[in-house]
């Protein structure tokens, strides 16, 4: 028993020493190159534009799919879009978005519709790199579950700084997904003069699960407390995908109405497929102005409702 | 818990501590490997503990009964019990809604409507299996192979250990419940041994078969948008992820029996390097395969009553092992397809001609040999199509959009460059097999290369490739049956 302790112990130390190092070393220039690292000039917003701010919380359909000069032109706020990645979590995003919330801040959450199925809100790869390659003071907002789910990646994630492709390879990183592709509000606006490729349809086969609703409920009386207003509303989604999980969206947008003010509802921002980029949530440019103009509207109405 | 999951990498260090380094005696062992088990099966779903428990209380105790029957009628009859009893929870959980929705189908054929009264049912993981645990259990009573168990621990074991629970192989009394019995030494080299046959196992789940997936998943999504050598690589990607798989699950609960001292029966002998179906259905799924020929084939009479009845008796294997698989059509026609190509090696009694591994101490196949081996894959292709599609419908449009004049254009399709480097380790992956053809596992033979270093650094060039390759954990396909 011993002999083999030994050996396994012998044999393994390779193994947490690379391990060890990887995590330990910088960001690759390619992993560096992505777009997960706005969310630094995306926490320096937060921290920097005065008030009052609109901050808008939610993944890549806010990155992708908003115009914010047209929601400062026309609501006379400050917008922040924090809009990174689906899979950083709502749970980081909330945990993420809290601290840097200030009285009189308007905060409009805008989840994914994923975030509401099965157990997708608790991170993958994009969440390890975030915590890891972008800034690793935010590995204390991870949950337990998220620890758990993320540390048998952490082997792969370390090997990745060993890769001579990291290094030295042409960056394969579409351009749109790179680092520097945002503007002063957060928007993501390379991809508004790019072709749109093609992509297949989503549909949401996981079983619903209602844990994020009562945490998006804690994170408004946290809002609240800091006398901010709080509001949800709904990502735009490509038809043919709305179609193909309609009864799922649906009973997501019933479960938010029950708890939360909501600006439109998830059929309003149903999008032909024509003004789809490369996935469900993301739109080309006149796709983003549209929708933007359809968020103006219906924020009007409901900071209306809410004085 | 699945064995290619974080929990089972946390899991079964404790266990295995616990088992060697806690326990004192025999029974302890066979407690804490009890515990483990219901615990591990208690991760799927804690409800189905119940029935678990209850099925292996029933064998149990019908068991004792049989044995002490004072007459043959009587021993058939608790036989008969605990047949319809297994059986009848097998075909509630696994066959309900098929019986129901196929009877509707076919009243409605002679003008009658009725609405089929389908049930949501889960089925309980590992159902399969383990009734044919207990079966065997049983009829080997019934027909005096043992004498019944008379320790309820040493027997929930047999039926329940965790590492052949969910998906076998398929155990027999005779061989497992001597071992549980017997006191279990420690033994280095066992160790050493069980770790690698876990690795491969891994390697071959991770990397064969949940590559080849990405694509199988693709391609089969939707066989009318890709051309016809698409489909025929597409076919080819799914027998090497089922064989991956399967074989990768087998490899990992053996590699983890053997850990606890236990040696479970080989389920995977290098099937795609088989020269004919029969030889195929010999070395796949073996402990499926010898059941049926020992509790069905045999006991109908096996090939003993004339060509006719060889022919009955092939069919009837193949038919109820498709149908064991899954209740639907395509499961059948599967089965049956297999009983075909078995048909002109049973009339011609050519069906025991390979009963050794191809080319065995030679580097290289003969031509008839390789010949023999591709054509063997290419029936087994065509067949998988049936297992894998959704439904019958599916499987004949898979097969039409195959034969089609695009069957000689060059396979395309939007990843076909990542499908190249999976193709690539695909190969290296038979190489690895063929060269360890005759070893019961295919990477058995480094254990005996006398030099660490090198040992080592095979096994590291494996976890590095395992790690830096490895999707998302995905599921057992046999979890399902």
């Amino acid at each position: 028993m011993k002999r083999l302790f030994y050996y396994l112990g012998c044999f393994l130390l390779p193994f947490v020493l690379v391990f060890l190092v990887g995590i330990l070393l910088p960001p690759t220039p390619r992993a560096a190159d992505t777009s997960l690292f706005t969310s630094l000039k995306k926490d320096s917003l937060l921290k920097n534009v005065p008030s009052r701010r609109l901050i808008l919380v939610g993944g890549s359909n806010l990155m992708f799919s908003l115009n914010s000069q047209i929601l400062k032109d026309s609501l006379h706020l400050n917008p922040v879009n924090t809009g990174v990645h689906a899979l950083l979590t709502l749970h980081y995003m909330l945990d993420n978005t809290i601290q840097y919330v200030q009285p009189g801040d308007v905060v409009v959450l805008i989840p994914e519709y994923e975030h509401f199925f099965k157990d997708y809100d608790i991170g993958t790869d994009e969440l390890l790199r975030t915590v890891l390659d972008v800034n690793k003071s935010k590995i204390k907002l991870l949950n337990v579950a998220q620890v758990y789910r993320l540390l048998p990646l952490v082997p792969r994630y370390a090997l990745t700084k060993f890769k001579p492709t990291e290094y030295f390879g042409t960056n394969t990183n579409p351009p749109q997904y790179r680092r520097n592709t945002i503007n002063q509000f957060g928007d993501e606006t390379l991809h508004w003069t790019m072709k749109r490729p093609y992509f297949a349809p989503y549909k949401i086969t996981a079983e619903y699960n209602p844990v994020n609703i009562e945490m998006i409920k804690e994170f408004q009386r946290k809002v609240e407390e800091k006398k901010a207003s709080f509001i949800v509303s709904f990502p735009a989604y490509q038809d043919s995908s709305y179609d193909n999980s309609a009864a799922k969206l649906e009973m997501v947008e019933a479960a938010l109405k029950q708890k939360f003010v909501l600006a439109g509802s998830a059929k309003r921002y149903r999008m032909v497929d024509s003004l789809m980029f490369d996935t469900p949530y993301h739109l080309v440019k006149s796709g983003v102005d549209r929708r933007t103009e359809m968020l103006v509207e219906d924020l009007k109405k409901a900071l209306n409702a809410e004085r | 818990m699945l064995f290619n999951s974080f929990a089972f990498a946390l899991f079964l260090p404790v266990v295995f501590l616990l088992y060697w380094r806690v326990t004192k005696t025999l029974q302890q062992q066979n407690i804490l490997l009890l515990i483990a088990s219901y615990f591990f099966y208690g991760c799927w779903d804690w409800r189905f503990l119940f029935l678990l428990a209850f099925s292996t209380f029933l064998d149990f105790f019908t068991g004792l009964k049989i044995m002490n029957a004072p007459t043959r009628r009587n021993k058939q009859l608790w036989l008969w019990l605990s047949i319809t009893i297994n059986l009848g929870f097998l075909g509630f959980f696994k066959y309900y809604n098929f019986f129901v929705t196929s009877f509707a189908e076919a009243i409605s054929n002679v003008g009658l409507h009725v609405n089929p009264w389908t049930l949501s049912v889960i089925l309980p993981v590992g159902i399969s299996f383990y009734t044919f645990h207990g079966l065997s259990y049983v009829f080997d009573i019934y027909r005096d192979r043992i004498k019944a168990e008379r320790n309820f621990v040493e027997y929930a074991l047999f039926v329940s250990f965790f590492p052949l629970l969910v998906a076998g192989p398929i155990e027999r009394a005779t061989h497992l419940l001597p071992q549980i019995k017997e006191s279990r030494k420690f033994d280095y080299s066992k160790m050493v041994d069980g770790l690698r046959q876990i690795l491969w196992g891994l390697f071959k789940k991770i990397i064969i078969a949940d590559q080849s997936a990405q694509y199988v998943n693709l391609i089969f999504s939707d066989p009318s948008s890709f051309s016809g050598s698409t489909l025929v690589l597409g076919v080819i990607f799914f027998a090497f992820q089922i064989y991956g798989d399967f074989s990768g699950y087998s490899d990992i609960a053996l590699g983890t029996a053997r850990l606890f001292g236990i040696e479970l029966l080989r389920n995977f002998a290098y099937p795609y390097f088989s020269r004919d179906i029969a030889e195929f259905w010999r070395r796949w799924h073996i402990s499926l395969s010898s059941w049926f020929r020992d509790y069905l084939y045999i006991p109908l009479g096996g090939s003993k009553g004339g060509t006719w009845m060889k022919v009955r008796n092939t069919f009837i294997i193949f038919l109820v092992s498709g149908f064991w698989h899954g209740a639907n059509w395509t499961f059948i026609v599967w089965g049956g397809l297999n009983a075909i190509y078995f048909m002109p090696l049973l009339l011609t009694n050519k069906n025991r001609d390979n009963l050794q591994i191809v080319a065995a101490g030679k580097t290289f196949p003969t031509l008839k040999e390789l010949f023999s081996m591709l054509l063997t894959f290419g029936l087994t292709c065509f067949a998988w199509i049936f297992f894998r599609a959704k439904d019958m419908s599916h499987a004949l449009a898979y097969i039409k959009h195959m034969f089609s004049r695009s069957l000689f254009s060059a396979p395309n399709f939007y990843s076909i460059n990542d499908a190249k480097k999976t193709l690539l380790f695909i190969l290296f992956f038979l190489i690895v097999e063929w060269m360890g053809r005759e070893q019961p596992y295919a990477i058995a033979r480094i254990g005996g290369v006398k030099r660490r270093y090198i040992r080592w650094l095979s096994y590291y060039a494996i976890i590095w490739v395992i790690i830096n390759y490895s999707t998302k954990e995905q599921t057992f396909i046999y979890f399902q049956f």
